[in-house]
């Protein structure tokens, strides 16, 4: 894709399949204003990852996402541009970074960098706000306090250990299975609901939007439910300890009932059984 | 007693006439219903946390705070756990990466500070 205006005008009109009530004209305008922030954008990634922005063709990427979001923006819907823009950018520039001979490393030393690069670009999916410059929200505290700060973080860090944990699953050394499996003796402890929110997330890779939709309920219901159970497991974690399971909040009282009267077992229960049995 | 001298007593000064009620006068039309208008776009949207709070938006001026709070807090979170080092190491990396990525100066001056 060009990052050429001319170019860019040969492209032909936007049109109204694609929503943007802008101009070509207007539409490359937009291109051009915000062409230095969409490179940040790409150097922002460019840099977690320790890639080089423009050799691993991020700058391309973002530039490709910039034109793209410039043909379907509309601006009567009074969202600014960059708010619409950033998260598709951010998203082109990841997958330009993953696709890049600088991804994957052959050294042993770069294995660690590999596997943590892997692992971060799950947080993107479990915690998509993070595309657009923002933390996780939490259940208590003033956001953008201090402890509010450090609660998202922590949800961040017990995340990335669930991540590792599946991860840690599909390794063959008998190590790395005991020690996943005191991770999953802490799931095996949770309440059936609670393990089947864990494992559609981050085993299956499920929405919380699926998940809620599936069982008919707000969104909201599933959102707060994960907050807390992620904050659960910050503190067994700390403590290196299960204990009582966490309590089912009220939205999801009714579901869980259900699966108990339906004696559903747990997937952490299932394989923690199962790795007893076949160690 | 009277009924005049229980009147003084309560203090009943005396049976107005009363007073002829207006007649109902014509009942004012209904104002036209207007078509429905496009509803104006949000001005502002901030995502809508839970519980009245909302996501946490990070600013590049923070950025070395926030990677040196991940080390604190993966320090505090696996301080007792007995997860292997070396999955220690890939967790608070990837969510220093994760951060330092997601952080995007909004301006040149921002970058130069």
């Amino acid at each position: 894709m060009t990052e050429n205006p001319e170019e860019m005008a040969s492209e032909g009109p936007a049109t109204e399949e694609a929503g943007s009530l802008l101009s070509l004209e207007e539409a490359n305008a937009l291109v051009e204003e915000h062409r230095g922030w969409a490179e940040s954008i790409a150097r922002s990634v460019a840099r977690g990852w320790s890639l080089d922005w423009q050799s691993e063709g991020l700058d391309g990427a973002a530039m490709e996402a910039l034109i793209f979001c410039s043909r379907r923006f509309d601006p009567s819907l009074g969202i600014p541009f960059r708010g619409y823009a950033r998260r598709r950018i951010h998203e082109a520039s990841t997958e330009a970074a993953r696709q890049s001979k600088g991804w994957v490393k052959s050294t042993s030393s770069s294995q660690f960098e590999r596997l943590a690069k892997e692992v971060s670009v799950e947080l993107f999916e479990l915690f998509p706000e993070l595309r657009s410059g923002a933390l996780p929200a939490t259940l208590d505290g003033d956001g953008g306090s201090d402890k509010a700060v450090r609660a998202s973080i922590r949800q961040l860090l017990v995340g990335a250990t669930l991540v590792t944990t599946r991860q840690g699953l599909a390794s063959s050394t008998p190590d790395e299975l005991l020690d996943t499996k005191k991770v999953i003796g802490f799931l095996a402890f949770l309440e059936v609901i609670h393990q089947i929110i864990l494992w559609r997330i981050y085993w299956d890779g499920d929405s919380m939007r699926s998940i809620a939709s599936e069982w008919e309920m707000d969104e909201l219901n599933v959102i707060r439910e994960h907050i807390a159970l992620i904050e659960h497991l910050s503190r067994a974690i700390q403590k290196d300890k299960s204990f009582e399971p966490l309590k089912i909040r009220p939205g999801l009282r009714a579901r869980a009932l259900e699966m108990k009267r339906e004696k559903t077992v747990g997937p952490f229960t299932k394989l923690y059984t199962d790795q007893d049995k076949h160690p | 007693m009277s009924n005049d001298d229980k009147d003084k007593k309560s203090g009943v000064s005396g049976v107005k006439r009363t007073r002829k009620s207006a007649a109902i006068s014509q009942v004012d039309a209904l104002e036209e219903v207007t078509k429905v208008k496009k509803a104006g776009g949000v001005s502002r949207s901030s995502r809508s946390g839970l519980d009245g709070n909302t996501t946490q938006k990070m600013s590049f001026a923070d950025r070395e705070k926030l990677l040196s709070m991940v080390g604190e807090e993966a320090k505090k979170l696996f301080g007792k756990s007995k997860l292997p080092a070396d999955q220690q190491k890939v967790i608070e990396e990837a969510v220093k990466m994760a951060i330092d990525s997601a952080l995007v100066p909004e301006s040149e001056e921002e970058v130069e500070k």
